[in-house]
């Protein structure tokens, strides 16, 4: 063991003999530690229950433009391929 | 801790049941055993009682992780519980204060003068003051080799003990151990360069 080693060792045997006495609990530290850990539980259930609620939302309107688009296409083409009714029975009604 | 009136299975039950009463029980029971172990190895800047708490918090939201083993007392999980988050404060804490000789109490400079000079005889001076010696050069190594140092030297813990409350294997204890003590050397190296002159 070298010098320092051994009055570090020294000072460290007077150091332990600071020995602090009973300690009390702060008035009120149960009752603050409790609260808090209640808390934060009932807020990490709101923040697990929003998280989930803005991703269902997310996903719900990508569904709906998925849907929209789809439902867009289909009817573009449709439109391109069906004849008017109207002009039908005109047709219709002027061949009469 | 009077583990022999204190029914810590029950009590557990309660705390699982989130009763409060059953819980208030708890924090007061270990709040001692807490305390001690935070007072050593608390950081700087932060309020023993507030660290204290974190380890309560702690202890609630890893309850359910707790397997009762037979010799090892509960008491020896809310150990390490309080010496991994005692850990992980000292490892947020990223700047350490840099002191200097003339920013240390007169009782402290008496203590690091005797640690880093020749002089032969030990100040004598209150006990706390030795331990504010410590503090100061204990700050200036790394979370882990202060821990390390904390325990061995002046909580007189043995490697088993060491080993057990941080979760490190033995061997990984004694090698931090001994490179905290080169360090440590090496610090009190530079004090001693630094040391007024008289």
């Amino acid at each position: 063991m070298n010098e320092f080693d051994h009055r570090w060792q020294t000072c460290a045997a007077r150091a332990r003999q600071d020995v602090a006495g009973p300690v009390p609990v702060p008035v009120g530290f149960a009752t603050r530690t409790w609260a808090r850990w209640t808390g934060r539980s009932h807020a990490s259930l709101t923040a697990v229950w929003t998280a989930l609620s803005f991703r269902a939302l997310i996903l719900a309107t990508l569904v709906l433009v998925v849907l929209a688009t789809a439902e867009f296409s289909t009817a573009s083409a449709d439109n391109a391929l069906t004849p008017h009714l109207e002009d039908v029975v005109a047709n219709v009604w002027g061949t009469l | 801790l009077n583990t022999a009136a204190f029914d810590v299975k029950k009590c557990l039950e309660g705390v699982r049941r989130q009763d409060t009463a059953a819980a208030h029980a708890l924090v007061e029971h270990l709040y001692p055993l807490v305390l001690r172990i935070v007072r050593s190895h608390l950081p700087r800047r932060l309020a023993e009682e507030d660290l204290a708490q974190e380890v309560f918090l702690k202890l609630f939201s890893r309850l359910e992780q707790y397997r009762e083993r037979p010799g090892t007392p509960f008491e020896h999980w809310v150990s390490r519980l309080a010496v991994r988050t005692c850990l992980d404060s000292l490892r947020a804490e990223r700047r350490r204060p840099e002191l200097r000789w003339g920013d240390l109490a007169e009782e402290t400079a008496a203590w690091l003068k005797y640690m880093v000079s020749a002089a032969d005889v030990a100040p004598h001076t209150s006990a706390a003051a030795a331990r504010e010696t410590l503090e100061v050069l204990l700050r200036q190594l790394r979370p882990a080799d202060r821990l390390v140092i904390t325990l061995l030297d002046l909580e007189e813990r043995s490697l088993k003990e060491v080993s057990q409350m941080t979760g490190w294997s033995l061997t990984l204890v004694k090698v931090r151990a001994f490179r905290a003590r080169r360090r440590l050397r090496k610090i009190g190296h530079a004090w001693k360069d630094e040391a007024p002159h008289e």
